[in-house]
Order: structure tokens, then C-alpha cells, then sequence
């Protein structure tokens, strides 16, 4: 009795063979034919506004140099700069990846108490200003810091390891950049089905095997977006470079245009760096501004947990332990340097309480800003899969969907706040009313990439999974989004209004020129201290600051975030 | 629950950065300052309740975020910036800002003004200045260099904090401090104090603190750095290392923009600026030396001004025409 | 013999406290039935190890299996869906079970997927992707089978056969079989015994 139906073998040249990996293959046939939709319209809409918005910040800066401005010769040895910013960021990381990845696979498979802390953790290193990390691991790893504090009371020799150098830049990007990959990294391995994880743990697979088969597909569709944001914002790490590179030999591209700004004031130099260093980041960018999410797994559901055991368990164990301590230790002895019983003043003080809420202010609307610029441009990167044929490549489109959205990361601040500057003025604004929005429109911006790099994955998922459901029903709009597309990544959504939230409260903004007094936020509040002999002052404010940043990703993702929110 | 959390904090951050009614009798003037000096920390305050009970007006400071970003604010604003005064200016910065040809000559009465050297400028008027040394902690290092030379025959025993001085007055002000007091030799100075480098910060603010977090042995500061903590925490351990070769001024200044409509409240603030009443106030504000002599003198444990030998500065024209190469030399030298 | 014995489990103190009493033959089908959120499931679950009971004993063949953690416990499952790791090929799906290639190519025939073994599982049908499954089941040769809904995202030919190769697969190897549904044609085709999830009890 025949028990099946033999169906026709396939033939092997079909469309389901391998096809051609390089990158500008993608670039060929196929590239145009996507269905422009509104939500598409919308997404290009953001995204060129952006790309308009730089190309019109540089060419302001490029004509004022007309009327204002010197010109000379710079100072400075270029590709050396070029070299080194580039190394540096690309080294960042590898290791981002490395040690994010490795925490992230060990979260996964331990049971770990406070989690939901943990994970709060990790997310806050990347959004405090990076000279507040830097400290604070000169505070543990420094001449004078713990390490060498204990280990003189243990009887031993100042240890002469110096954190200065290049080894001292890595380990503070990778501190601010491995504990956030690690955040992304975890939350898109909880969205492997709990039935996979069963059938894994059933079949006794190994580690290796359990890492080959289900985590690396998963973290690989998030490499290129996250690897691209982390690498532009090393590169362009100017104050950290500065303070722990041990010398002019590790100083970074943005130094020359900083002089080309500030010392010189030739304004046509300023917008060629400014440019170059643009288009140099634009080899990085083009390319994974491309790529299509590849990875089907959506929604984060996931309930059960497969946990390692014996020898596994215990370099797991041991390993995210350290990986831990590694991230959280100059965070942790930020707060405790920082907190003292003066706090108590301070945060009564007039000029906090002021503080505080224009930063409470500015960082809620940049965060809806942010968080709805990353849905529109989600959403459009979605439809490019929805219409599509199975095939279809679509990439122009994806291209200018993603890329200047990363653009505005490869931009130096100061020539941000020089061209906003110099926009506002041509707008007819007075820049001294309009300083607060530009600040918020300037971190709003600042956190889209990540916002999108974050969001983007799962939304064009949603879609690449569900289209033939949705279309079928014939779905409109608005029931795609408030009753799919929403519910689904709405832990995502949670998420990124948090990081958008404190990036705001971290970042110092580009209001350079556009007179501070009236307006005033946290961590400006921290420099301004700094720069007063207040070195007391300005560590409770960073304490603070942090403080303010791991409950916000505590708090936000339970509040808004709904059930599932580990 | 969002949207009513966010209706509130706009509110709150509205009534905060909405600027005070400005009444409107009385007439404004806009003074672009750095922020540093503008903050309730900093002189601004007092110098604003000082003139604005004598003048019937309205002192406006505006802080941007360096000195050399409140000139280049006004400079882009061109003829309708509101600044009427730039207030903070060095005198690195000086021949530039002269010859923007944006300033008008102060008209104001210098008679009382003492400067350890000799700085007249018309369009001008210092405020204040201090000199650049290395300040270090006694408790840690109880036998300071006492000498550039002795510095760098320190090498690998000392580490120094520096600053960039593309990005930062004092990083500046230290390259020329090497050049004013050896010339030509300042390169091969800096190839011997290069071991004892550990880093080149952006700024002040991350070099100072490197040296208070204990990394380094010494930071290059003010000599007023010290008076900072003695009298505000009273801690006696931070001293200045006092050079034989003299150490470089700095001169802080203050200009009236020609495009100012308050010309006269401009120069009056200009002269007041100068006044025993404003003068008193710099020292524990903006922790740099008065340039007067003040009825009650210097506050107990302030630092004292160097003698007229001690004091290195070089003039305008040569700053304006070789701070690149001094900076380019000097990079060549430490890498 | 499998059997559950006494065995007692509840998710929190809250929560519904089940009861299973059970016994299974080798190569006999047992149905379990019951009405959503009845405990099918979590039958399942403590069978294969993924909840640990916090009463009683499952023991196989007199051998107690209840301390095992799910890589150790003598199971195969099949779920409703995602049986296979779509990016890998059949043959490899097939390997996972731990088998070398000839047994593996010998279980793809005797499924009827000999044709497909380089074949990308996402790529196979439903029916096609439960059958890669079945044969890593024939492979591994576990003597318990437990199968939760395995053939309700298929389509009535397709289950129909499958519910044939089923049954004649478990006939063959003698293995102590549970099928979770909802389906009366199922129990109709496959089991021996029918029982029912009644108040989060099950007792023969």
C-alpha cells in the first residue's frame, strides 16, 4: 500500500540555488521593481528629508565660508587620521560582537536572577556621555584606580599595564558598545520559537551545534545594521579617543575638522572634511544599507528556557560573570564615586531641578520623534518585502531607505552645530528661541539609527513572514499596523523609546552656538561643573545621570512595552 | 499615560527656558560670553547685579560654549547679531579678533589697570589673566621640576596631562608658552617631555580631571588653579610647580561690537568691568587674577601674581602669523 | 511499559494542579484528548522533561526516567510545526538525530523523501517537512513517541497519509506512542485507546 505521493524532484537549477554573494551583484537586476505604496512614500520621504537635511547643513557651511571665514593650511597629517579612526573602529567592533555575542548566548541559556536588571544594564553604557564612561574606567583599570588600589594593599607592584593607548580606547568602546550589542543580541535570540528550543534540547544538541544551527542565523541578520552604527560612532568618538589614546598618534579624523572650526575658522575646509569623512563612511554604509533582513524569526514569544548544563554551564557561567563585571564595573563605580550625602543639596538646587526637566522634556519629545521615525521607516522597508515578488531585489530603494538615516551618524557634532546654526539663521529663526528644538531634533536623529537598526529586522520579518496571509485578506493600512504589524513589535517599540529617552538625557547636544543660559540640560550642567574646579559636582551629576538611564530602560519596556517584556 | 506625562514636562520645560519679561523701558545689553562665565558658578551674576543697579538697563549674558565660539557666533550673526559686547576673548584669539574689524574702540579709562606686561589694545579691555603652570599635588610629589629643563629631565618618573591645542585655549597657551621662553629650542623640548606624556585631552575639563582622579602627576592648569581648593575646599595640597624660565600670561578681554546699538551702555559696562566692585567679585568666580589693585587686596589664600621678569607673552602679530607652525612642530615633535 | 505514576504538577500555587495517572504498551497508541488549556500540553511536557513534576514517578520498562533532563529522556516529538530547521537540508535535519549518513538515507526512503535528502527544509511542504521528521524520529528510535497535533496544519490527504505512515512506523518499531488532538480522525485512525482530559485529571 503506497503510503505517500511521490512528488516531482525539483531541478536543481532553480531559483533556490545560491545565489551570487557579492555585495554590487545586488545592484543588478531586479533593483527597481518595487511597488511604491504610501507607507513607502513616507519612509523615502524621511529618509531623503535626512539626507536632504546634511547635504544642506554642508552646503551652508561651504557658502558661508564665502562670507566669513580664513582659509589656510592644516596642521594635521589626513590619512594617517583616516588610517587611524578607521582601525580603531573597526577593531571596536569585533570585539562589540565578540563579547556582546558571548554574553548575549550566555544570558540565553543560564538561569540568571534580575534579568530584566541586567539587561537595563547593558542598555545604559551606550547612551551615558562617553567621557563618563571613560573615567569610570580609569576609576577600576587607571594608576590610581581599584586594580591597582587592591592589588598594592595585597603587597604587589603598581601593575604596568597602562590604559592609555589603543588598548585603552578599545576597552572603553567596547565597554559602551559589547554591553549594548549585547542587549540586541539577546532580545533577538528570545525571539527563537520555544518549539525549536525543545527540539533542540530534545535531539541533545551540542552547544556548538545549538550555536551553528540556532543562534548564528539569528545574530547574523543583525550584524550589518548594528555593526554599521557601532562602527560610525567609534570613528567619530572624538573626547574618548582624546583622553585615553595616550597621544596625537590615535587621535581621530574629527580633530581636524574640530581645528578647521574652531581655531581656524575656514569654513570651506571645515565642509570638505566634513564631507570626505562623509563619503569615506558611505563605503561602509552603502553596503549595509542594502541588505535585506534574512532571518524569519519574529515576535519574541519565547517562554521556555533551554538551559546548558555541566561544562557548558560552567564556562558560561564563569564567562558571563566576567563579561559582566567587565561592562558594569565603570558604570557601578560611577554611582559609587558619585553618590555622597551632598546629593541631597544638590538635587534641591534651583539649577538641577531646572536641569532636570528640560532635559525630562527634551529627552520625551526626541524619543517620540525618534520612535516614529523609526516605525515610518520600518514600515516602508516592510513593503518593499509586502508587494514584492519572492525574489525581488528592491535594492536602490532599500539603499536610499537606510543609508542617510546612518549618514547623520558619519557627521561631526561641531559641524552639526555649525550648520544648524547657520540654517536657523537663514531661516529667519533667532537662535536663541530655537536652540531647545534644534536639540531635540538633533538626538532624535542621533538615536534613529540605532532606533532603525533595532526595529527594522523585525517589522520587515513580520512582513516577510505573514505577507501571504495578510494579502490575501486584503488587509488596509491601518489594521496592518495597529493589529499586526504593532502588537508584534511592541517590546521593540518600548525599547527604543527608552534609548531615545536616554540618549537625550546623555548626549550634549549641538547647541555649541546656540547660547546655553536659558536652557540648560543634565549632562551640560555635568560639563559646566567640570569646567568650574566642581569635579564633585559634576560626579553626582553623572551618578545621576546614570541612575536615570538604567531605570528609564528598566521602567519604560514594563510600562509600555507589554507582556512579554524581559 | 504618556501623552499626559509628556503635556506636563512641556510645560515644565516651557516655563523654564521662557525668558523673564523683559520690561519695556529699559534697553538691553547682550554680552556673548563663554559659558564658563556666564553660569551662576562664574562672574556673570554678580557683574550683572552690579551694572544693571547703576545703568537703568538689562544686562543679557548669552554663553556659548567656548570663548572662541562666542566670537564665531557674533561673526556669523554678522550685522544683526544682538551681542553688543564679546566678553572672554584671550590673547591668542586677539590679533584675529582685531582684524575682523568688528570692534570699536573701547574709549574707556585704563589708567588703573595693572598687567604684569605691557598689553594696550583700543579696541580692547582686560578683565582679567592668569598664567599657565603645572599644577601637581605636594602630598604626591613633594619635589616638583622647578624648570622646563628639569621637566624634561624627568622622562619616565612623571606623568603629564596636556591638551589639544587645536581644541583648547590652555593646550594652546602651553605651545606658546614653550616657544616664548626658548624660541627656536621649544622643539627640542617637546621631544624630551614626549615620554612623559600619558595623554592629550580635548580639553581642560578631562586633563584636570585626569589629575585629580590621581593618573597623572601633573596637569597643565593655572597658577590660580591651586586658590581654588584652598578656599573653597579647603585643601592645601595642590600647589603650582613656579618654573625658572617664567611662565606664559594669559589675558582675558572683553570688546564692543560696532554693530552694537548700545554704545554707550557698552562702554560703560566696559568701564565698570574695570571698577574695585566688578573687580572684587573675579577672583573666587573665575578663579584668575584682577587686573587692578584691589582696596581689600587678594582673598586669604589666593595665589600671588608673578613678578614682571616671571611673565612670558608673545605679541599679537607673532601668534597671529605662526600658531600653525607652533602647533604642526610641536605634534611632529611628541608623536 | 511507560507509565505515570501519581504524577502531580502545577505551574505556581495559583495555578491548576493536574493529575496524570497513565500507561502505555510499546507500540501502542494512546489518544489524549481535552478541551483547551486542559493540560495536553503540559502532559507532554512532563513526559519529555521541559517541566519537571513535582509528584510521582514516569518510569519506562520498570526504569525510572523522572530525574532525566529532556537530552537524556528516551523521547522523540513531533509538534505542530517547526519539526525541521528550515535552513538545513533534510539529510542534515535527518543526521541531527545522531545517525550516520547510510542509516540516514535508508529512513528519508522509507518516508518516501529519498528524492529530497539535499533539499532546504523551509523549502519542503508541510507534509514533507513532517516526514524529514519522522524519519530523524526512525533514526534516534526512541521507545516513546509523543506527537502534539501533529497533523493539524495539514491538509486532509496529506494527514491522512501521514497518519497511515504513522501508525505503520510505531507498529513496526514498537513504540510507546501519545497522540495530543483535537481531531476525531485521528483518534479514529491511530489510537487504541481514547482518554480524556477531564478537570486536569487523567486516569486510566
Amino acid at each position: 500500500m503506497q503510503l505517500w505521493v511521490r512528488t516531482p524532484k525539483p531541478s536543481s537549477k532553480s531559483s533556490l540555488k545560491k545565489s551570487n554573494n557579492s555585495v554590487w551583484s545586488r545592484f543588478g537586476s531586479g533593483a527597481t521593481s518595487a511597488h511604491i505604496t504610501t507607507r513607502l512614500t513616507l519612509g523615502l520621504l524621511i529618509a531623503l528629508g535626512v539626507g536632504a537635511l546634511i547635504g544642506a547643513l554642508l552646503a551652508i557651511i561651504w557658502q558661508a565660508a564665502d562670507l566669513f571665514g580664513n582659509s589656510s593650511t592644516s596642521s594635521t597629517d589626513l590619512w594617517h587620521l583616516l588610517r587611524m579612526s578607521s582601525i580603531q573602529a573597526g577593531l571596536s567592533v569585533l570585539l562589540a560582537f565578540a563579547t556582546g555575542g558571548f554574553t548575549a548566548i550566555a544570558l540565553s541559556r543560564l538561569y540568571v536572577p534580575a534579568k530584566p536588571l541586567i539587561l537595563a544594564f547593558l542598555s545604559a553604557g551606550l547612551v551615558l556621555p562617553t567621557l563618563v564612561v571613560a573615567f569610570g574606567l580609569l576609576s577600576i583599570w587607571g594608576r590610581s584606580g581599584l586594580i591597582n588600589d587592591i592589588n598594592m594593599a595585597l603587597g604587589g607592584d603598581r601593575l604596568p599595564i597602562s590604559v592609555f593607548g589603543l588598548h585603552g580606547i578599545l576597552a572603553a568602546h567596547t565597554v559602551l558598545n559589547g554591553s549594548f550589542a549585547a542587549r540586541v543580541f539577546y532580545d533577538r535570540l528570545q525571539a527563537i520559537p520555544n518549539t525549536s528550543l525543545k527540539l533542540g534540547q530534545s535531539l541533545n544538541l551540542s552547544g556548538w551545534q545549538r550555536y551553528t544551527i540556532l543562534d548564528w542565523p539569528v545574530l547574523k541578520a543583525t550584524m550589518p545594521g548594528l555593526g554599521a552604527t557601532i562602527f560610525l560612532m567609534c570613528f567619530t568618538s572624538f573626547s574618548v579617543v582624546l583622553l585615553l589614546g595616550g597621544g596625537p598618534n590615535n587621535a581621530t579624523f574629527e580633530v581636524a575638522i574640530f581645528e578647521a572650526v574652531r581655531l581656524d575658522f575656514d569654513l570651506h575646509r571645515a565642509a570638505l572634511l566634513a564631507a570626505s569623512q562623509l563619503a569615506f563612511c558611505l563605503l561602509i554604509i552603502i553596503p549595509t544599507a542594502s541588505l535585506k533582513s534574512t532571518s524569519l524569526m519574529v515576535g519574541g514569544t519565547q517562554t521556555y528556557l533551554w538551559t546548558s548544563r555541566s561544562f557548558s554551564k560552567s564556562t558560561l557561567s564563569v564567562g558571563l560573570v566576567i563579561m559582566l563585571i567587565a561592562y558594569a564595573s565603570p558604570l557601578l563605580i560611577i554611582v559609587w564615586n558619585g553618590i555622597d550625602v551632598a546629593i541631597i543639596e544638590l538635587v534641591q538646587t534651583r539649577r538641577f531641578v531646572n536641569a532636570l526637566t528640560t532635559s525630562i522634556f527634551v529627552a520625551t519629545t526626541s524619543a517620540t520623534l525618534t520612535l516614529l521615525l523609526a516605525l515610518t521607516l520600518a514600515f516602508a522597508r516592510a513593503d518593499l518585502v509586502y508587494k514584492a515578488s519572492e525574489n525581488a531585489n528592491n535594492v536602490i530603494i532599500r539603499t536610499v531607505l537606510n543609508a542617510p538615516v546612518f549618514a547623520y551618524l558619519a557627521m561631526p557634532s561641531i559641524v552639526l552645530g555649525l550648520g544648524f546654526f547657520l540654517l536657523a539663521r537663514l531661516l529667519g529663526l533667532d537662535t536663541d528661541e530655537v536652540g531647545i528644538y534644534v536639540v531635540i531634533l538633533a538626538n532624535a536623529l542621533l538615536a534613529l539609527p540605532l532606533a532603525n537598526a533595532t526595529l527594522g529586522p523585525p517589522v520587515e520579518e513580520i512582513s516577510a513572514k505573514h505577507r501571504k496571509l495578510m494579502r490575501s485578506l486584503n488587509l488596509g493600512n491601518w489594521q496592518r499596523i495597529t493589529q499586526i504589524e504593532l502588537p508584534l513589535v511592541r517590546k521593540q517599540c518600548a525599547y527604543i523609546f527608552a534609548l531615545g529617552f536616554s540618549f537625550s538625557f546623555g548626549d550634549l547636544g549641538v547647541i555649541a552656538l546656540f547660547g546655553t543660559n536659558d536652557f540648560t540640560t543634565l549632562p551640560w550642567l555635568m560639563y559646566r561643573a567640570l569646567g568650574a574646579y566642581r569635579s564633585n559636582d559634576a560626579g553626582m551629576i553623572a551618578a545621576i545621570l546614570l541612575i536615570i538611564s538604567v531605570f528609564s530602560f528598566y521602567i519604560i519596556p514594563k510600562l509600555l512595552g507589554g507582556k512579554q517584556n524581559a | 499615560m504618556s501623552l499626559n506625562k509628556l503635556t506636563v514636562a512641556a510645560l515644565f520645560g516651557l516655563a523654564s527656558i521662557a525668558s523673564p519679561a523683559i520690561a519695556d523701558e529699559k534697553p538691553t545689553l547682550t554680552i556673548y560670553t563663554y559659558d564658563g562665565f556666564s553660569s551662576d558658578w562664574g562672574p556673570g551674576p554678580g557683574l550683572k547685579a552690579g551694572y544693571e543697579a547703576t545703568c537703568n538697563c538689562v544686562v543679557d549674558f548669552v554663553g556659548a560654549d567656548s570663548s572662541i565660539g562666542a566670537l564665531r557666533k557674533a561673526q556669523l550673526e554678522g550685522d544683526t547679531t544682538k551681542a553688543d559686547i564679546i566678553l572672554g576673548l584671550d590673547t591668542s584669539v586677539a590679533a584675529e579678533a582685531a582684524a575682523t574689524e568688528l570692534f570699536a574702540a573701547h574709549g574707556a579709562d585704563l589708567s588703573a589697570v595693572k598687567l604684569p606686561i605691557d598689553y594696550t589694545s583700543e579696541q580692547f579691555v582686560p578683565f582679567d589673566y592668569g598664567y599657565f603652570a603645572f599644577v601637581y599635588n605636594k602630598e604626591t610629589m613633594p619635589n616638583p621640576p622647578t624648570s622646563f629643563k628639569a621637566l624634561a629631565g624627568m622622562k619616565n618618573d612623571i606623568k603629564i596631562a596636556l591638551q589639544d591645542p587645536r581644541s583648547s585655549t590652555p593646550g594652546l597657551g602651553f605651545v606658546l608658552w614653550g616657544v616664548a621662553a626658548f624660541g627656536n629650542d621649544a622643539n627640542e623640548l617637546w621631544g624630551e617631555i614626549a615620554p612623559s606624556i600619558l595623554t592629550v585631552t580635548k580639553g581642560w575639563s578631562e586633563a584636570y580631571g585626569l589629575f585629580l582622579e590621581g593618573e597623572v602627576d601633573m596637569v597643565l592648569s593655572y597658577t590660580t588653579s591651586p586658590s581654588y581648593h584652598k578656599i573653597a575646599e579647603e585643601n592645601d595640597n595642590i600647589e603650582a610647580a613656579i618654573f625658572r624660565e617664567g611662565h606664559y600670561v594669559q589675558v582675558e578681554l572683553a570688546g564692543v561690537l560696532k554693530s552694537s546699538n548700545q554704545q554707550e551702555l557698552a562702554q560703560g559696562f566696559l568701564q565698570y568691568l574695570v571698577s574695585q566692585e566688578a573687580q572684587a567679585i573675579i577672583p573666587t568666580t573665575n578663579w584668575m587674577f584682577p587686573v587692578i589693585e584691589l582696596a581689600g587686596g587678594l582673598p586669604e589664600g589666593f595665589a600671588t601674581p608673578l613678578a614682571t621678569e616671571q611673565t612670558l607673552l608673545l605679541d599679537d602679530a607673532t601668534v597671529g602669523a605662526n600658531t600653525k607652525a607652533f602647533i604642526e612642530k610641536f605634534f611632529e615633535e611628541i608623536k | 511499559m511507560l507509565k505515570l505514576n501519581n504524577v502531580r504538577f502545577s505551574y505556581s500555587s495559583e495555578a491548576p494542579k493536574y493529575v496524570f495517572e497513565l500507561e502505555v504498551g510499546p507500540g501502542e497508541i494512546v489518544g489524549v484528548a481535552g478541551k483547551s488549556g486542559s493540560g495536553k500540553s503540559t502532559l507532554l511536557d512532563l513526559i519529555a522533561g521541559f517541566q519537571s513534576a513535582n509528584e510521582g514517578t514516569i518510569t519506562l520498562e520498570n526504569a525510572d526516567i523522572t530525574a532525566l533532563r529532556p537530552e537524556d529522556r528516551p523521547v522523540s516529538i513531533l509538534f505542530q510545526n517547526n519539526n525541521t530547521f528550515g535552513h538545513l537540508s533534510a539529510m542534515q535535519n535527518v543526521l541531527l538525530g545522531g545517525s550516520d549518513e547510510e542509516k540516514a538515507t535508508n529512513a528519508l526512503d522509507e518516508v518516501g523523501l529519498a528524492d529530497f535528502a539535499d533539499q532546504k527544509c523551509s523549502l519542503l511542504s508541510g507534509g514533507q517537512q513532517q516526514r524529514v521528521a519522522l524519519a530523524r524520529t526512525l533514526t534516534r528510535n526512541q521507545p516513546i513517541l509523543l506527537l502534539d497535533e501533529p497533523f493539524s496544519a495539514l491538509d486532509s490527504e496529506t494527514a491522512e497519509h501521514m497518519r497511515q505512515l504513522v501508525k505503520s512506523l510505531v507498529l513496526k518499531n514498537k513504540w510507546h506512542t501519545i497522540l495530543v488532538s483535537h481531531h476525531e480522525q485521528d483518534f479514529a485512525a491511530l489510537t487504541d485507546r481514547k482518554l480524556v482530559l477531564e478537570d486536569t485529571q487523567l486516569k486510566i
